[in-house]
């Protein structure tokens, strides 16, 4: 804990209940909180922890804890993860009942009717939008190229295609 | 559409325990890969129906689909299993990472380690998307939103809450009017 600690908690509240479309689209956000206005960590150092975050097993959201940690130790950390998952948890528990309990009614089918295409059109741009930063090479284009192709055809576990990205880095 | 299968909150807690401990880049793939292709608790066009609403709430979308999939196969604690197993231990992980980065950091291979593994996890998305596009009914509108989306956020830069707010009511008017049902519900309706 820091006196870092609360301002940082709260801060995390109220991104989390204001962003849409997924944790990647906060970093500016949590960038101009952390490094511009409390000067709490520099850009560099925000930036490799976003980078370890990204390669390192589970969700994106886990850079929270990474930075909570970096400015305030384990027990910030662990206050930064409840604030970003506990208040937007319950937001998205309230929802997920009212699905249940009106799944049949005419207006919830057709809204995710509606809803249904817009999402495979983001999915597939912000895919390609993740690939424009990495396709720094005709080997990274490769995996990028490889691993769509093959991954949409078959139901192979992900984890393959992650190790074979990492070997033939290491190879190439 | 029949109810959700119920699932122990251990079985929950367990599926979205992998979930988590794979997530390298992002998790959503991965969730795909569990819940439909090696479960198959849900089918592509449930999964797309769960991410929309995950993406219209606030908070990370794997949280949101992490949570509709627990209340709807497992009630409350279902939810909070299935939120535990996704973040608990890849949390625990990811601090001792943290804690102890600067002694790899200038590891010979990691910078390319870790691009290609941005690289995959791109395409693993992209995958995802052409899987999920599969689902979509074989009419003109679907594709048609879908190209709009795909268009307005990729080449024209749109940003993303504007894009929501005026394609989704014009899509969900476009799914009302095309609606299979809306015969049978109006004599429903009598």
């Amino acid at each position: 804990m820091s006196e870092a600690t609360l301002p940082f908690a709260l801060r995390l509240v109220i991104l989390s209940l204001v962003c849409i479309g997924g944790a990647n689209t906060i970093f500016p956000d949590v960038y101009r909180f952390v490094v511009v206005e409390r000067g709490w960590l520099t850009a560099a150092h925000l930036g490799t922890l976003i980078g370890l975050s990204q390669a390192a097993p589970g969700p994106n959201m886990l850079v929270m804890a990474l930075v909570g940690q970096a400015i305030g130790g384990i027990a910030t950390a662990v206050i930064a993860m409840l604030a970003f998952t506990v208040p937007a948890g319950i937001v998205a528990w309230l929802v997920a009942r009212l699905d249940v309990q009106s799944r049949d009614a005419r207006w919830m089918r057709i809204g995710k009717a509606g809803l249904a295409p817009l999402t495979v059109g983001l999915v597939l741009a912000s895919g390609l939008v993740l690939a424009q930063p990495v396709a720094t090479s005709h080997l990274q284009i490769a995996i990028v190229a490889v691993t769509a192709v093959l991954s949409a055809a078959t139901r192979l576990n992900p984890l393959w295609f992650i190790g074979g990205a990492v070997l033939a880095s290491l190879a190439g | 559409m029949q109810a959700a299968q119920r699932r122990s909150a251990r079985d929950l807690f367990v599926a979205f325990l992998r979930i988590g401990l794979s997530g390298f880049g992002g998790a959503l793939p991965y969730a795909h890969a569990e819940l439909v292709d090696r479960r198959r608790w849900l089918d592509d066009a449930e999964f797309t129906e769960i991410l929309s609403i995950g993406q219209l709430l606030p908070g990370p979308n794997i949280l949101n689909v992490a949570i509709f999939v627990g209340v709807r196969h497992g009630g409350r604690f279902g939810a909070i299993a299935a939120g535990l197993g996704l973040l608990a231990l890849p949390m625990v992980i990811i601090l001792a990472l943290g804690a102890t980065y600067q002694t790899f950091a200038g590891t010979p291979g990691l910078e390319r380690a870790i691009g290609a593994i941005a690289a995959a996890a791109a395409g693993l998305v992209i995958a995802m998307g052409l899987k999920l596009a599969r689902s979509l009914p074989r009419r003109a509108w679907p594709w048609l939103v879908a190209a709009t989306a795909f268009v307005a956020m990729l080449v024209l830069h749109v940003p993303l809450a504007w894009l929501v707010l005026t394609l989704a009511p014009v899509s969900m008017c476009l799914a009302a009017w095309f609606d299979p049902a809306r015969r049978t519900d109006r004599t429903d309706r009598r």
